[in-house]
Parts: structure tokens; C-alpha cells; sequence
């Protein structure tokens, strides 16, 4: 046995990625200085007690401490399974996990891994819990107001385990979170804006409907109910006076335009409020006259709810494919629609 | 006498087209800015989830897409961010900036070249995407935090360093072990990360597979018998993405996905767009997707791509719309701010802040919505400055001479195109020649993957292969795949297209023989020069910038079915002879009616062009019989149905006269 083969042996182990086993090392030894298993068994010991060589798990040795090697190992598992118990990292890595947890809690204090611990089981994660769940909910919030149940529903996608308790502590932290009010039948929501009064007023739309019903004999329309409940509740009549930019002449009834607006909205992907959507496709699902279904497209873009694109070359489409745009006084046709930029 | 103070001032509204996202450009962070800031936020998503994430931009022509992309890269590239793991200015992620005016068959390949370029794409400071790419990544591995970003990036850039032997220690497993990359690969990037044989190296990375076998040598490797494939270009482009980390993601923008179109209906190319997305989205945990598409192609986008790959592409969807009258005058008083003469002059009427157009003025530049795009606010306040400075409006030239002068333009840029771009110009240029002048021709879709083009008339089937490889070993295996095929498809007629200027060198003798056998079984050679090489790549930038709203003209888009009528009407002998001799290897040389022919010929060397009706009055013959004559020989007459019918020569006066020699 000779000093040779003491640094042919630190070569092959430096030059190697992984540990290497006695029986590797011994086929990578130059044939000059190759040995029987049971001298190289007894080099290898000699070089791990002088601290030249680590021994690792299974038998195995290399030029690295694992002590120094796993915390990047277990990153690099991270990276590929977001959440992970301790008890898999070991079944990944085919290490011991006397190894693995004093690694693990190396990368946790230095911040470089985190611990989800909803319930018994403590999990690994590269992500930061409470920002995690809270870029998960305000993502999930920006289609529509949700149930706690909804939401806990979306965070467990990625973190595992979430229970409503967290939600609560969670949604604490945000101030851009606002919480619904249980109403009658409408269950506490959350949401980036205020609630929308509507469903709120079920009870009451019942009752005005009862209301018009009962005195339709008397040719009392909806609109003039409308009207006089904005008067007892004592709202200016100014404030329904059409924008200065909208049409002369063109005006379309409030309802037609929520139904639009919300024809869009279920047109557009979940969560996509800036979906652009065809005009063709709007037209279809809406099912109204055509004069009627133009003239209410372009009154809401002049009052600046909707925004209009036109199309370059309309000349180039069919007399039949041009019909389903909408077309205005000035020629130009248009092909989609989308709510207005929020600022 | 009063001069006119505007007098000599540029105008700042000149420029109303952004050429891609690397220009430099007065910005207002107002217009757009919930894009701006979706943008951003997928960004960070990517960072911190590790997977890839997507933003769809739809607009319409003009709203400022690739001004979008172009704010992105500032934002991205050069963005102080303090806290980021000390990278100073140093850019938070690879940005790549793709056109994709390209063939749809080829994407991978122009993804993969696009890529290269903008890896190897040089900062004011000097440093390139790449070098900052790996001095992230080292400062990222360097455990005890030594060195930050900076400091390693000095020390990769200093040429005292070339020969450091950290660089086999650190680099090389590196890019074997973290970034999994492949032998070849590894010493291409060596090299460009030492800065040996980097021009040698960056054409190895773009795919150019016509690399002298010397210049192989010199980098350590061997030849590629397969030439460049889209598998392949797929392989190094996922490469070149583990190369990043996913702190630094690859930020892939594509822009004008509807100039991958051949033809209006084609919507096999918006297909194979949505696949190679999906793919990247797949195949990668770093990588954001921008695409940006015109408002107008989008419901035949949704209808053309899988729903998967949809939702792959555009987990997040933002529209750009057209600017309100105050975002409108942000926009017009940011460039009145861009000339200092100007800003001087303003400065005396601070009570207009528009001054000198009056905002009443540009009320006009507004349809009933309220709304115009970027651009054609840009433009009507151009035509209203040099109104200003002349005192009266400028004549406007005609539409066609506009298209005349451009295309000479384009042309005469495109002599300088090498062999490998003239390729590409084949590629996505030929379907758009066949679209333009083979009104009689259908495009099928490609029967081998050696067959770029597939056109067919009745039962008349015409495959036609580009074969511009440079290196013979490529081109012989090719050339032997084509043989196979060949033989077993005998009804289809084979044009084989090589650029002039490459030769095929004498010892090359297997790919002679191959070549020759070829031709004796039937096959065409068609050897284009470079004039014609030029006429095509201008045409095809042509009609990609039409299609994709960005040939401007008056303030008006000129559209791809105008420039189409103007190429036919005013086509070079060049192209047209190319198309005929392509179209041509279609026709026997046994007439049925020799006579009726021989008149229309007649007629056609003349008159380059022709309407049916005129054509039916000089030879005395019905019109009906006339079309039903071209119809039955598509690759002797050209035919543009119209309305009125046309008929052209495809050759002119003196291939058709030697032709007719030979077969006399």
C-alpha cells in the first residue's frame, strides 16, 4: 500500500459527483495500483479516521462532508416537491434521518427552508407559509368574493392540511382583504371590494316584484317602481343622468347593460377580468336584437365602462362576418370587448 | 420677417412603429400600466413558485405591444434591485424578445437563434446576457458569500482570467451536473464564457449547421449528419433555460403571433405556436411566457390551439386598450418633451401644455368610442406638426408608390441576408409567394419532414425541399432521405431548391451522385440568385408586417390582402420566374391544343399581365375556353381569380423563349 494509492484514491473522489462505494473505487484505481477490497477497505478506514475521506450512509465515501453536501441536496429536492415531511426527503435521498434532521433544521434557522406544520406532521417547503396562502387567496379573490370554504379549498392546492383557523390569521395580516357579512341566506364571503348590494336585496327584489305584479293592472312599470323607490329613499335624479359623451338620443336601459357586463364577465376565463372577448361570441350568448345589442355596446364604451377593438381590415372579411361586429356611425368595426383598466 | 419657429425642429412623431423590444424609447408608465404591473407580478410568481407562469397580451395593431415588451426589458435588465442577492443592476432575468415572423414548420429553430442572439446581446456596460447569466449563478453556489454578482462578473470578463483553472473545476460541472447540458452544448458555452472562438461558438449555439469541419475541430467537436431539426433546437432552447435558475428566470416575449400565418384561414401555424408554448411551459420551472397577439386573430386563435396549450399560454390574460383623450395627451405632451429645441419653445407657453397642437385639434384622431390606439394618435399628431411647420399639410404619395419604395428598400437591405438567413427566408417567404401569385395552387400540409412546401392543382402534386446545407455530410443526408421518399411517392413532382451561391464541392461525391440521381428520376433543381433571394425576403417582410397592423402608411394599416394585389400587379421577372419554375416541374410538354395555347403565350409575352377579358378580345376566343386552358396547366399561367380574373406569366420573355427552343 503506498502513498500512490492514498492519492489516486483522493483523485477518484474528488473528480466524483456522488459517493462512491469501495467496489467503484477499487474499478476506478489505475490497474498499477490496484488492491484486494479488503486493503482498500482498510485504506478508506485509515483516510475517514484522519478526516482526508467521509464516510457516507450504505457504505459509501467521498471528498465531501454531509454535513456541508445534504442542506444543497435537500434544496434541490425542495425545489421539485414544494411541500415535503421529513420522512419522504429520507426515502428520497436514501439517507438516515439522523442526517436529514439536523440538515433540515440548518436550512430553517438560516431561512433558507421553511416549516408548514398544520397539524401533527411538520413539512418542508421552500415557500414562506402565510405569504404563500395570502398570494394564493388575493389570486383567487380577484375573480369574485368566495367562501372560506371556497378559499381554504384553493390554498390546500399547494399547502396541504390548510384549515379555516389559518385563513383567519391569514387574512388578518392583509388589509386589501375585506370580509362580507353573513346576510339571510348569503354566506360570509371575502373579497378586494366592497360586497356587491345585490345579493343582499333578494328579500327585497321579491318583494317589488310582488309589488309590480300587484299593481301591473294599472300599467305601473318596473322602471316607474325604480324610480319611485329612488325617490323615497331620497337619491338625486341627477345622478341618473346619462354621461355627457353618450349618443343623443341613444339610451338603453340599465338592465340591458348589466346583462351585458356580466355576459363578459362569464365569457372571460375565471379570475381573467382582462380577458378580451369576442364581440361574435357576446352576440351569440346574449340572444338580443341586433340594433339593440350594437347600440348598447357602443353606449357603454362612450360612458367609458367597456373598451372597444376595432378590426384593421374589415374589408377583408365577409358581408355575413362583418354582420355578427358591431359597427359604428363612423364606419369603424369592431371585434372585441373588455371591461375598462381599473386604476 | 417672422421665421417659423418649428422650422428645422424633427418631428417627434416620426416614429410611430417600435421595431423590437431592445429600442430605446420616451415612455409614459401611465399608458398600460395594469399590463405593465400583470407582467410583474408573474414575474415574481415564477421566482418565488419555481414553476413557469404566462401572460397573454392581446391589442390591437398599434397599441403599443412591443412598446409593453420594451418597458419590460428595461424593467428587468437593468432595474436597480437592491436586496437581490447584491446583483446590483445586474438584471433579474434572461429576456428574450421573439418576432415570430417566421415559418411555423421552423419555430424551434427561430426560437433557438432568437435566443442566442439576445443570451449573447451586449448592455451599455459590456457585459452580455449571458456573462451576467453566470455571474449570477456563481454568486448563487458561492456558499460562504465571498464574492457578490459584481465582483464575479469582473473577474469572468478580465482576459487575465481566460486560462484560470476554476473554469474546468467550477464551469464544467456546473453545466454537466446542476444544468444537466449535454457534451456538445457544454463546450460551446464554455467557450462563449471564456471567450474563445466566440464567433465559431455563437454560430454553433444559433444552429447554423454549416460550420467548416476546422472550425468543429477548433471547439472540440464533431458534425451533425441531421443538420439543425426542431427536436433538436427544442433540446438546446430547454438547456439553455436550466442554465438559469428560477431566481433569474428566461423571460420568453413573443410578439405578432399572427405573422406566423401564411394565408388569412391558415390556422395550422396558430396550432403549432400553442404547441411549442405548452411545451416550454412543460418543460421548464423558470420560464415566463409573453405572447401578444392582435386583437382581431383572437377568436381564431382560441378556435385553432387546444384548450390545454391555451390555458399553458395565458394563465394570465391582459388587454391592452386603445388610450382615452387623457392618456392620449400624456402620450403626445411625453414626446413634445423628447426634443430639447422643442422643450425650449414650450417652455414660453406653460399655460398649453400641449403647445403647439391645440387638444381640440386632435379630437378627430377619435371615433365614437372615445379611444384610439398609441399609434395612430402618434400619427395624427405627426400629420398635425408638420401641418404647424409647413404651414399646410403634406401631400401624401400614393399608397402604391409607398409600397413600391419600401419594397426597394427592403430589397436592398436584403443583399446583405448570408446563406443560413436566405434559408429562412425560403422557408416562411416560399408559402406566401404561393399564397400571393398561385391563386390555382393549394397548400397541403407537409407530407415529410424533409418536404418544406407541398402544393396541389386536381391530382398535380408539387414537393418542394430546401436544400441550403452547407455542410455535405447534411446535405447528403438529406438528399438520401429524399431519394426514399421519393421512390415511394412517384406521383408527387419534386423541386429541389439551393441557393446560387452555394456550391457543392468536388470531393463532395456521395452528395453528387445523390444529387444526380435525383435529377435523372425526374426531380427539379432550382437554383435562385441572390436578386431574387432579396425580392423574396422583401416580400415576405412585407406582408408579415401587414398582417401583424405594422406597415403603416398615412396613419393607416395597409393590409396583407393590399399588399398582396400590389405584389401581383407588380412583380419582379425574378420571383415570378422562380414561382414558374417551381410550378412548372408540373407540366408535361405535350399540348393538347397547341395553337389556343401558343396565342395565349403570345398575348402574355406582350403583356406581363393581362385580364381575361382583354385576353379573350386579341386572341378571338371565349373566355371560359381560355380559363379552362389555364386551369388545366397551373404551372405554365399564372391565375389570380379576382374579381376580374388575371392572368399572368409566370417566366419571362427569355426562359420562355429558350424553352421553347429545347423543346423544339
Amino acid at each position: 500500500m503506498t502513498e500512490e494509492t492514498r492519492k489516486a484514491v483522493k483523485g477518484i473522489l474528488k473528480q466524483s459527483h456522488t459517493p462512491k462505494s469501495i467496489t467503484q473505487i477499487r474499478k476506478e484505481l489505475p490497474r498499477s495500483l490496484r488492491v484486494s477490497s479488503k486493503d482498500l477497505s482498510a485504506l478508506l478506514d485509515e483516510m475517514t479516521a484522519r478526516g482526508e475521506i467521509f464516510m457516507w450512509p450504505q457504505t459509501r465515501f467521498w471528498d465531501h462532508t454531509p454535513r456541508t453536501t445534504l442542506p444543497q441536496l435537500i434544496l434541490e429536492l425542495l425545489a421539485k416537491s414544494p411541500v415535503v415531511a421529513s420522512s419522504k426527503i429520507k426515502t428520497a435521498l436514501k439517507l438516515p434521518l439522523e442526517l436529514i434532521q439536523p440538515a433540515l433544521k440548518e436550512l430553517v434557522d438560516a431561512g433558507r427552508a421553511h416549516v408548514w406544520q398544520p397539524g401533527k406532521t411538520p413539512y418542508f417547503t421552500l415557500l414562506e407559509p402565510r405569504n404563500t396562502a395570502l398570494e394564493i387567496i388575493l389570486k383567487s379573490l380577484t375573480q369574485s368574493p368566495l367562501t372560506e370554504k371556497e378559499l381554504v379549498g384553493w390554498v390546500r392546492k399547494k399547502l396541504p392540511g390548510y384549515q379555516a383557523r389559518l385563513l383567519k390569521e391569514h387574512v388578518s395580516y392583509s388589509n386589501q382583504i375585506l370580509e362580507h357579512p353573513k346576510y339571510g341566506k348569503c354566506k360570509t364571503r371575502y373579497g378586494l371590494k366592497p360586497p356587491e348590494p345585490g345579493p343582499y336585496l333578494s328579500k327585497a327584489v321579491q318583494e317589488i316584484i310582488a309589488v309590480q305584479r300587484f299593481l301591473a293592472p294599472f300599467h305601473v312599470s318596473l322602471e316607474a317602481i325604480h324610480e319611485a323607490m329612488g325617490r323615497e329613499l331620497g337619491l338625486e335624479r341627477e345622478a341618473r343622468v346619462p354621461s355627457r359623451e353618450r349618443p343623443q338620443g341613444e339610451t338603453v336601459s340599465p338592465v340591458t347593460e348589466r346583462l351585458i357586463l356580466e355576459t363578459i364577465t362569464r365569457l372571460q376565463p375565471p379570475g381573467q377580468k382582462r380577458a378580451l372577448v369576442s364581440i361574435r361570441e357576446l352576440r351569440r350568448s346574449m340572444n338580443l336584437p341586433k340594433k339593440d345589442f350594437d347600440r348598447a355596446v357602443l353606449c357603454l364604451a362612450s360612458q367609458g365602462k367597456v373598451a372597444l377593438h376595432h378590426h384593421d381590415f374589415p374589408t377583408s372579411l365577409s358581408q355575413a362576418e362583418r354582420e355578427a361586429l358591431v359597427q359604428d356611425e363612423r364606419g369603424t368595426y369592431y371585434v372585441g370587448i373588455v371591461p375598462k383598466e381599473t386604476s | 420677417m417672422n421665421m417659423n419657429p418649428l422650422a428645422g425642429i424633427p418631428n417627434p412623431f416620426r416614429q410611430t412603429i417600435v421595431k423590437d423590444a431592445w429600442e430605446t424609447l420616451q415612455d409614459v408608465p401611465e399608458i398600460h400600466a395594469q399590463a405593465f404591473q400583470t407582467c410583474c407580478r408573474a414575474f415574481e410568481n415564477v421566482r418565488s413558485s419555481r414553476r413557469c407562469d404566462s401572460v397573454l397580451l392581446h391589442g390591437e395593431a398599434g397599441s403599443g405591444k412591443t412598446h409593453l415588451l420594451g418597458r419590460l426589458q428595461r424593467h428587468w435588465t437593468s432595474s436597480p434591485s437592491a436586496g437581490e442577492g447584491g446583483s446590483g443592476n445586474m438584471g433579474r432575468c434572461v429576456f428574450l424578445y421573439c418576432r415570430l415572423q417566421t415559418s411555423p414548420h421552423r419555430l424551434w429553430q427561430h426560437v433557438r437563434k432568437t435566443f442566442v442572439e439576445d443570451l449573447l446581446h451586449r448592455f451599455p456596460d459590456g457585459t452580455t446576457q449571458l456573462q451576467r447569466l453566470v455571474a449570477c449563478r456563481f454568486a448563487e453556489g458561492d456558499r460562504k458569500k465571498q464574492r457578490p454578482v459584481t465582483k464575479w462578473l469582473g473577474w469572468i470578463r478580465n482576459p487575465a482570467n481566460r486560462d484560470h483553472s476554476g473554469w474546468k473545476r467550477i464551469l464544467l460541472p456546473w453545466l454537466e451536473h446542476e444544468a444537466g447540458i449535454g457534451y456538445s452544448l457544454q463546450r460551446v458555452l464554455y467557450h462563449l464564457i471564456t471567450g474563445r472562438h466566440v464567433l465559431e461558438a455563437g454560430a454553433w449555439l444559433k444552429g447554423e449547421d454549416s460550420l467548416p469541419e476546422e472550425a468543429l475541430a477548433l471547439m472540440g467537436l464533431s458534425g451533425n449528419e441531421e443538420g439543425q431539426t426542431e427536436d433538436g433546437a427544442r433540446d438546446v432552447i430547454l438547456s439553455l433555460c436550466r442554465l438559469a435558475s428560477p431566481l433569474m428566470p428566461v423571460a420568453f416575449c413573443f410578439d405578432q403571433i399572427e405573422a406566423l400565418q401564411t394565408s388569412k384561414n391558415d390556422e395550422e401555424s396558430l396550432f403549432l405556436f400553442g404547441q411549442m408554448g405548452a411545451s416550454l411551459f412543460n418543460s421548464s420551472n423558470n420560464a415566463l411566457l409573453i405572447s401578444c397577439i392582435q386583437s382581431s386573430v383572437m377568436d381564431q386563435f382560441k378556435r385553432a390551439i387546444r384548450e390545454a396549450d391555451y390555458d399553458r399560454i395565458a394563465q394570465r390574460e391582459e388587454t391592452l386598450d386603445p388610450l382615452d383623450k387623457n392618456l392620449a395627451q400624456s402620450l403626445i405632451r411625453s414626446r413634445l418633451d423628447s426634443n430639447k429645441d422643442l422643450v425650449r419653445l414650450r417652455s414660453r407657453h406653460s399655460q398649453q401644455p400641449l403647445w403647439p397642437i391645440e387638444p381640440l385639434d386632435l379630437d378627430p384622431a377619435f371615433p365614437s368610442s372615445g379611444a384610439a390606439t398609441a399609434r395612430k394618435i402618434i400619427s395624427f399628431a405627426g400629420a398635425l406638426f408638420d401641418k404647424l411647420q409647413t404651414g399646410g399639410s403634406v401631400p401624401l404619395q400614393d399608397s402604391s408608390e409607398f409600397l413600391t419604395k419600401e419594397f426597394e428598400r427592403r430589397r436592398d437591405m436584403a443583399f446583405g441576408q448570408d446563406e443560413a438567413e436566405s434559408d429562412m427566408s425560403l422557408a416562411h417567404g416560399l408559402p406566401l409567394l404561393a399564397e400571393t401569385l398561385g391563386g390555382q395552387w393549394r397548400q397541403q400540409r407537409q407530407p415529410h419532414r424533409d418536404i418544406d412546401l407541398l402544393l396541389s392543382h386536381g391530382d398535380k402534386r408539387i414537393a418542394v425541399s430546401l436544400c441550403n446545407q452547407q455542410n455535405m455530410r447534411s446535405l447528403a443526408a438529406r438528399l438520401k432521405r429524399l431519394v426514399q421518399w421519393h421512390s415511394r411517392n412517384k406521383g408527387f413532382k419534386m423541386v429541389l431548391i439551393r441557393d446560387q451561391r452555394l456550391p457543392i464541392s468536388r470531393t463532395a461525391v456521395v452528395t453528387r451522385n445523390l444529387l444526380q440521381s435525383l435529377i435523372e428520376s425526374g426531380v427539379s433543381l432550382c437554383q435562385p440568385d441572390m436578386e431574387t433571394l432579396a425580392a423574396l425576403q422583401a416580400l415576405r417582410s412585407l406582408i408579415s408586417d401587414a398582417r401583424s397592423g405594422d406597415l403603416q402608411y398615412g396613419g393607416d394599416a395597409i393590409g396583407p390582402k393590399t399588399v398582396q394585389e400590389w405584389v401581383s400587379r407588380n412583380l419582379q421577372n425574378g420571383l415570378k420566374s422562380f414561382f414558374g419554375e417551381i410550378v412548372g416541374a408540373s407540366e408535361t410538354l405535350a399540348e393538347d391544343e397547341p395553337e389556343l395555347m401558343s396565342a395565349i403565350l403570345a398575348v402574355l409575352k406582350q403583356h406581363r399581365v393581362v385580364t381575361l377579358e382583354k385576353l379573350a378580345e386579341e386572341i378571338r376566343q371565349p373566355g371560359p375556353l381560355i380559363e379552362d386552358m389555364v386551369k388545366r396547366h397551373p404551372g405554365r399561367i399564372g391565375w389570380l381569380q379576382g374579381p376580374p380574373p388575371v392572368l399572368f406569366d409566370y417566366r419571362p420573355a427569355e426562359i420562355l423563349s429558350s424553352r421553347e427552343g429545347d423543346e423544339e
